[in-house]
């Protein structure tokens, strides 16, 4: 990624040719290996992949927190820290935490404070032995210099936020007594009680029903607005990435094969590998009889192809597509990247 | 909590009630009683007991009456403190059980806190270093400590300490002490000999705290609220320690109240191989010589402990773990 494409964007995260790999007795997984893209102030980034692309180690990276046998191995992700200098005025100061140590003090500070997470599966991410309240204050004692009482007076204001009912009741609740949803929205309340800089969402909705995936995309969005939170959010599903994402990364088996404006994504998709992917979306005012399926099956981390990985499914495969060669990333249009040999001459 | 607590407390009692009828019937089975044991014995000896003496005997001590006379005469007896005679030792059943009890507990729960003040640091340790050397080592040395039988590991000790140490085998006490009065000397005395019953029944229970202590702690470990913790920016020690180990810890600590009746039965066949004058050898006498009301007491003391630490154990875990708490109400 050059300079020149990127001058433009107010960016609050970098990644740059991320690697991240597993050391198992089996072999290496190369979870991440090579990816590429930014987070913009404010914005969201929404990110897809089919199970096992490396989506949530790509996320656990930028938190830092890979852990034996995982290491990051390559790259950089730079975050462009705002800070507040005392004659009003802010300055930019760029840290690549990858450099940092995992368990540093900065790193810290930083985790939780500054870059926040949510998971999967809600109910599962609260500890059922504490109650919610405990694990809010925590978080607001950990990276604030506040006391019991106004970590809880903050904790209650967090979780009105969010919109649960009876907040000051739901606090001495524990994560069994409340409902899936409740949980998340806990969970979001628990994330955004430091007001951070972004918040990663790892599948969040994944294991909620539909009508409580639309309250909790609502309220992320309004508190967006409110907060001006960078949000990086992983999901398979095309149709919340629609709803949620300005830019959108597509990944596959650890690559960045496509990083667009949703627009560009959904009406000019690049990739084979997006194109088929939104040909497998069904739609209302579809007249085929049979749904178009991917053909053939992700292949054996272990044993990944050589060249691009996904030549042996790809329709419009070339000749140099399995070679042992750098598939070229190339910027299709502004702000549009494809890693494909289709566009070798530019697009 | 009250009402659960009041309900399980009212649901012991025909528990217990029925524990000491059968209590009571076990020490009957067998055929024969204490006194045709007795007979036979001074017989066989060339002495001579008429049949009048017997049948005295015998009516003193109600056997001549049905089953259900002679347990209603004894738990009436137990229920006021009276616990009966002791055939063989020709002594009432508590002043026996006593002192027994006492230094059962004594070595039991000294033997407890070493336990867990080894077990659960070191098992938490093997499961964070999981399939590092140092969880092999651990793992290995556990596996062989569990493995091992206890009274095995009481004799060589013994033959070790005799042979290499010039230490007296087994016991509590030194000769100087076995028979004086308590004094702070001889406390001093028996904590002196107490490291060697503790090292060897500790080892089998230390042994199985730390599989169970690290395949608890891992369980927990690769819980998504463990990553949440961290992603909270809690330093490792605290994520660990504050959370899955404290989930982990609740089966452990919430059944502390088995342990009660062990506390106070001791390790039999350690206490007979070591000679430790506990509760364990008493028992396993009274049972050989069919000493009734000495063994029918014991184990009704026991099985009340067993009842007693269940109960307890139910009102720790409903106390620690929410989840059971609430279980009804929510």
């Amino acid at each position: 990624m050059s300079n020149e494409n990127t001058n433009g964007h107010n960016m609050l995260v970098q990644v740059k040719n991320l690697k991240t790999h597993f050391f198992l007795t089996e072999g290496i997984v190369r979870a991440v290996d090579g990816v590429n893209f930014y987070i913009d102030r404010g914005r969201t980034l929404g990110v897809v992949g089919e199970s096992g692309c490396g989506k949530s180690v790509t996320a656990r990276s930028i938190m830092n927190m890979i852990r034996p046998p995982g290491r990051n191995v390559a790259g950089q992700v730079i975050y462009h820290r705002q800070k507040k200098e005392a004659q009003g005025s802010t300055v930019t100061e760029e840290i690549d935490l990858l450099t940092l140590e995992p368990m540093s003090a900065e790193m810290r500070s930083i985790r939780g404070g500054e870059f926040s997470m949510i998971f999967q599966e809600p109910r599962a991410s609260l500890s059922p032995l504490h109650t919610i309240g405990t694990q809010i204050m925590e978080g607001l004692k950990l990276h604030m210099d506040i006391d019991d009482e106004e970590a809880r007076q903050r904790a209650i204001e967090q979780l009105q936020r969010v919109n649960i009912p009876k907040a000051e009741e739901r606090i001495d609740a524990y994560a069994h007594q409340l409902s899936g949803g409740m949980c998340q929205r806990a969970m979001i309340a628990l994330a955004l009680a430091c007001q951070p800089a972004l918040l990663i969402a790892d599948e969040p909705t994944t294991s909620l029903d539909v009508t409580t995936e639309a309250q909790i995309l609502n309220l992320m969005r309004e508190l967006q607005d409110t907060f001006h939170t960078s949000i990086m959010y992983i999901t398979h599903n095309m149709a919340v990435i629609a709803e949620i994402a300005q830019r959108v990364l597509v990944m596959y088996m650890g690559k960045d094969v496509e990083l667009a404006p949703v627009d560009a994504l959904f009406y000019d998709p690049r990739h084979p590998y997006t194109r088929a992917l939104l040909r497998s979306i069904p739609r209302i005012d579809d007249e085929r009889e049979m749904l178009a399926v991917m053909r053939g099956n992700v292949p054996d981390p272990y044993a990944l192809p050589t060249g691009c990985p996904f030549h042996p499914r790809c329709e419009s495969r070339l000749r140099v597509c399995s070679q042992p060669v750098e598939v070229p990333y190339v910027e299709v249009s502004p702000g549009h990247f494809v890693r494909c040999h289709l566009y070798a001459g530019g697009g | 909590m009250r009402g659960y607590i009041l309900r399980r407390v009212l649901q012991s009692i025909p528990i217990l009630i029925g524990i000491s009828i059968v209590a009571f019937l076990i020490i009957q089975l067998p055929p024969g009683d204490y006194l045709t044991v007795y007979a036979s014995n001074l017989r066989s000896q060339g002495e001579f007991i008429g049949d009048e003496e017997l049948e005295a005997l015998k009516a003193q001590y109600a056997l001549d009456k049905p089953v259900y006379m002679q347990y209603i005469r004894w738990i009436t007896n137990f229920l006021q403190g009276n616990m009966g005679q002791s055939f063989y030792w020709n002594k009432p059943v508590s002043s026996l059980i006593g002192e027994r009890i006492a230094l059962s507990m004594v070595v039991s729960i000294l033997t407890l806190i070493v336990t867990y003040g080894i077990a659960i640091p070191v098992g938490i340790y093997s499961s964070i270093k999981q399939y590092t050397w140092s969880d092999h080592v651990i793992t290995l040395i556990a596996f062989i400590g569990v493995g091992l039988p206890s009274f095995l590991v009481a004799l060589i000790v013994m033959y070790l300490g005799v042979k290499y140490f010039n230490l007296g085998a087994g016991g509590l006490f030194s000769a100087d002490y076995l028979d004086a009065p308590w004094s702070f000397a001889r406390v001093i005395d028996m904590l002196k000999h107490m490291w060697l019953p503790v090292i060897v029944i500790g080892i089998s229970g230390t042994a199985g705290t730390i599989r169970v202590m690290r395949a608890t702690t891992l369980d927990e470990l690769s819980k998504p609220y463990v990553e949440a913790a961290r992603a909270r920016g809690l330093s490792e020690l605290k994520a660990v320690l504050k959370y899955p180990v404290r989930v982990a810890l609740n089966p452990i600590l919430s059944t502390i109240g088995w342990m009660l009746p062990t506390i106070v039965s001791g390790e039999t066949l350690v206490s007979l191989v070591l000679g430790l004058p506990t509760t364990g050898p008493l028992l396993y006498r009274a049972l050989i010589t069919q000493d009734m009301f000495l063994a029918a007491s014991f184990i009704l003391i026991l099985s009340s402990l067993t009842v007693l630490g269940t109960l307890i154990s139910d009102i720790l875990l409903a106390w620690m773990d929410p989840r059971i708490r609430f279980g009804g109400a929510e």
